[in-house]
């Protein structure tokens, strides 16, 4: 390979992951400025979690976009702490392209109840002590 | 007047020093052998913080300590903590110092009492020393009789300075506490008895000897129980084996004592009912005007009565045996083994749940607060431990994971939902806690110590054994919430809401204020892996006799 094809397929497999990386900031940014961590968790993992699509609003974008738009219908009763609305003036579809793909890198992958010692010790004290009272 | 507070059984007096009350300050640190105990001075930094001790100590002992307050500012300046008392049925005894000639008259008033009458159930003015005597019992006794309260008596400082001489002390009555009447104990009694699958619904009794009381009701006729244990302090151990839905969910007698019963309840008057002798100018405070909003369950039913539960259980326990019969014994027997198993297996089956979802974030940075409560409960499950503060802005993660066994394994809510009463009422529970070999635990908002952190200080010069563990959400989240939905309603932005909501530039240091108020303490930790250690060394330090403080860095909730 010459050195200008090289050059040529570097900076086609550059663009992109540039430009990707760049979206996840900007999703993560919007993530951040619009408050979203305080029911979702900095991760994801918060309260009414995110990561790993447990909800199912982030099954595809159109109903990603769809679900913050819904909120409008919802009669205001105050004060609230449910999800807010978002209109497209709050966020544009772009905007909220953005902030979907950067949910989207959300991973929650903790080990099972039984890999987590703390846990399973829990369990495990809480079945000796059962065992105790049964007998 | 300290001989009567002796007494009265009253442990601790807490108190930020004034003008108005030093002749009965000196008694309290003077008189007696040894000086200062029973009651011993408590150094409080703010009324408030004295008020809240007085609050968290009664609700984990089931029994009253005293305040000390200095005229018409020291009253004000506790007055939101009264309040919380008075709505939580909290009993406190208040004692205002009043100086008539003093140079700062704004400090007196004709009726200082007045600025908290319709938020406390009793007060008086004595004008004789003799009268001051008698004042303080019945302010005792009005404080612990049904609905349980906060009372005051406002002391002149010409009492307090009178000498004693031959004056006697009044006989101490205690209080009778309006129980059911033996009919209605013989009616319930039957009913327990005719059951097949009786349940009871246990609240919030007064003391922790009417919990033993509950227990041997349950045991005597095998009913299922359900207990607010998880939300408040004083009810039915979480993990007896009566306590859970039992074998058989389909109930055919239902006793409710301080809660709802299908069939029968028993419960101590409300606040209401004091309302139109207390509250004289009408200011109408939610919960304790009419009509209460929203609406509450009407005691009106034919089997509804409005008697002290508590004291009606030893009523009850004595008609059952009066008719008890052999056969029902062995029924009885049956019954609590079936109960047993199926309540055993449905807890294996619920906690299961309950600690897969607190793997949820296990790993993540900022602390997960699932994980936060997780790693504290395998060191503190063999203690005798109380969680002191509320826990509903950590998400009650201790719920169907901690077991709440004891009178004061949670303390529950603040009352009125006022913030600023965690730290305070911890440091209250931390006195409760000190001579008896126990634990308090207080996940503390951060939002909540900056209101009266100088209890890091009570509680650091007391040796209190409290293990203050921050949720340090850097925040007031509950307020970014509604301002996001409000923005939401209104369509616009919700990103400015972190204005006047957020606790950043600069984020506060709280092992930092920890340490300027002496007390032993680490921090801040966002990486969930070190919590474990960290919570084991402040456990260490509190079992020595030290206070500590761990600064955790945490998801919002």
């Amino acid at each position: 390979m010459n050195n200008n094809n090289f050059k040529i397929i570097l900076l086609i497999m550059i663009i992109p992951l540039s430009s990707l990386s760049s979206d996840i900031e900007e999703g993560k940014k919007l993530y951040l400025n619009q408050g979203c961590y305080g029911c979702h968790g900095y991760n994801g993992t918060g309260r009414y979690p995110l990561a790993g699509d447990v909800s199912g609003i982030m099954t595809n974008k159109d109903l990603f976009i769809t679900f913050l738009r819904l909120r409008a219908d919802i009669n205001p009763i105050n004060p609230s702490n449910s999800m807010p609305n978002y209109s497209k003036s709050m966020i544009d579809d772009n905007e909220a392209e953005l902030l979907y793909d950067y949910i989207n890198t959300f991973e929650d992958n903790p080990l099972k109840l039984e890999d987590i010692p703390v846990l399973k010790e829990i369990l495990e004290s809480a079945t000796r002590k059962n065992n105790e009272k049964n007998n | 007047m300290v001989q009567i507070l002796k007494d009265l059984n009253i442990e601790y007096i807490a108190a930020n020093p004034a003008s108005s009350f030093e002749a009965l300050q000196e008694s309290i640190v003077n008189y007696g052998s040894p000086p200062n105990t029973m009651p011993e001075l408590i150094t409080a930094l703010h009324e408030e913080s004295a008020v809240d001790m007085a609050h968290g100590y009664a609700k984990a002992q089931g029994h009253p300590m005293a305040v000390m307050l200095h005229g018409t500012v020291g009253l004000q300046h506790a007055s939101m903590a009264i309040y919380q008392c008075y709505h939580d049925k909290t009993p406190v005894v208040i004692i205002v110092g009043r100086d008539d000639k003093f140079f700062r008259q704004e400090q007196t008033a004709n009726d200082i009492a007045g600025i908290t009458r319709a938020f406390t159930k009793w007060d008086s003015q004595p004008t004789t020393l003799q009268e001051a005597l008698k004042d303080i019992q019945t302010a005792f006794n009005e404080a612990i009789t049904p609905p349980m309260g906060p009372t005051v008596v406002v002391l002149d400082t010409d009492i307090q300075k009178e000498e004693a001489g031959q004056l006697k002390i009044p006989k101490y009555k205690k209080p009778e506490i309006p129980a059911i009447s033996k009919r209605n104990a013989t009616k319930i009694a039957k009913n327990l008895m005719e059951a097949k699958n009786s349940r009871i619904h246990v609240g919030r009794l007064r003391t922790h000897e009417g919990i033993n009381k509950a227990i041997e009701l349950a045991e005597l006729t095998g009913s299922s129980v359900r207990t607010s244990a998880t939300s408040g302090p004083l009810s039915f151990p979480e993990r007896h084996p009566l306590c859970g839905e039992g074998y058989n969910k389909d109930y055919d007698y239902v006793l409710g004592l301080e809660s709802d019963g299908k069939n029968t309840s028993i419960q101590g008057p409300t606040l209401l009912s004091r309302a139109d002798k207390r509250d004289l100018s009408n200011i109408g405070f939610g919960f304790i005007r009419k009509p209460v909003i929203p609406p509450r369950r009407d005691l009106s039913g034919e089997n509804d009565l409005t008697a002290d539960a508590e004291a009606s259980i030893p009523i009850i326990i004595e008609e059952y045996k009066r008719i008890q019969k052999a056969d029902n014994i062995s029924d009885t027997e049956e019954k609590i083994r079936l109960d047993t198993s199926a309540n055993i297996r449905k807890h294996e089956k619920d906690l299961k749940q309950t600690l897969n979802k607190k793997r949820k974030g296990w790993n993540s940075s900022p602390v997960s607060l699932g994980r936060l409560y997780a790693e504290l409960w395998p060191l503190i499950k063999d203690l005798d431990w109380c969680l002191s503060s509320p826990t509903v802005f950590s998400s009650r993660h201790h719920v169907g994971m901690w077991e709440h066994n004891k009178p004061y394994s949670y303390l529950g809510m603040h009352g009125a939902g006022g913030i600023g009463y965690c730290i305070g009422a911890s440091a209250g529970a931390g006195l409760a806690a000190k001579t008896r070999n126990r634990i308090v635990i207080n996940i503390q908002c951060d939002g909540d110590l900056n209101y009266t952190p100088g209890s890091l200080w009570t509680a650091t010069h007391h040796n209190l054994p409290l293990l203050t563990i921050m949720h340090n959400n850097r925040g007031y989240h509950q307020e970014v919430m509604y301002l996001q939905y409000m923005a939401g309603v209104r369509d616009r932005g919700t990103d400015r809401m972190h204005i006047g909501t957020t606790l950043r530039e600069p984020f506060i240091d709280y092992a930092k204020l920890a340490e300027a108020y002496g007390m032993n303490n680490e921090g801040p930790i966002d990486n969930p892996n070190e919590l474990s250690a960290a919570y084991k060394r402040g456990i260490n330090s509190v079992l020595s006799g030290e206070p500590y403080l761990i600064d955790v860095i945490t998801e919002p909730r």
